[in-house]
């Protein structure tokens, strides 16, 4: 069976190494590392990219660090899952439709239950609440794609004994 | 729908990899032709059958509820 939609085998590599990448750029940004790179470097820019966590006060060098890290981050993510296994194959290709599935459903599942946690309990900051779960359910789409996925190919047979 | 693919492949002293190396599928999937858990394509079938030697009726068997 043949697909349009997925990258060789060789994009596997160098997405786990972008996201993790990205990641790590996205935690240091949580820690405002960039703007204290940028304190030192133009100490002018002190006022503007001291960071008060507290107020939420983060500074647009930081806003755009964060930004940037997240977004490569992810598409590094999308290079993974998106990659063809070695031999990519029609039993494989249906594990990937069953985790595409899996992933959907509990997706559902979770926008349901948010929403109904939201109606009960009418938070006073319903909107922060609200935009951080669309960013999680990003990464939680793929993560519960990717958990499926692994597990079904390589971690249950193991776990069954089916191989010899 | 069972099949003997295992039982013949072991006849012949093949392991799943060398099976699905001269198929030219993945691993994972003769373990899960081989356990039932996947029933291939008719073109699949007819590869798996070729590379044992066999027909494909004498490897993959219809059951009466099939």
């Amino acid at each position: 069976m043949k697909t349009r939609f997925l990258l060789q085998n060789k994009f596997k590599r160098p997405g786990i190494i972008l996201s993790l990448i990205g990641f790590a750029a996205w935690w240091w940004g949580q820690l405002n590392g960039a703007a204290n790179i940028i304190k030192k470097i133009i100490p002018a820019k002190g006022e503007e990219v001291t960071y008060h966590p507290l107020t939420e006060n983060q500074s647009a060098w930081n806003i755009a660090f964060l930004t940037i890290s997240f977004f490569l981050f992810l598409g590094g993510f999308l290079l993974f899952i998106f990659s063809k296994e070695k031999n990519e194959d029609e039993y494989i290709q249906r594990v990937r439709l069953e985790s595409f599935q899996f992933a959907a459903l509990l997706q559902l599942a979770s926008f349901v239950l948010f929403f109904i946690g939201i109606a009960l309990f009418q938070p006073k900051n319903e909107n922060s609440y609200v935009e951080t779960f669309f960013i999680l359910t990003i990464i939680f789409f793929w993560l519960l794609y990717i958990l499926h996925f692994n597990f079904a190919l390589y971690i249950k047979p193991k776990l069954t004994e089916q191989h010899d | 729908m069972t099949n003997k693919v295992r039982q013949i492949r072991q006849q012949q002293n093949l392991t799943q990899i060398d099976l699905a190396e001269k198929v030219g599928v993945s691993r994972q999937s003769i373990i899960a032709i081989e356990s039932g858990k996947y029933v291939p394509t008719t073109l699949l079938a007819l590869k798996i059958a070729k590379a044992l030697g066999k027909k494909v009726e004498d490897v993959f068997i219809l059951e009466k509820n099939d």
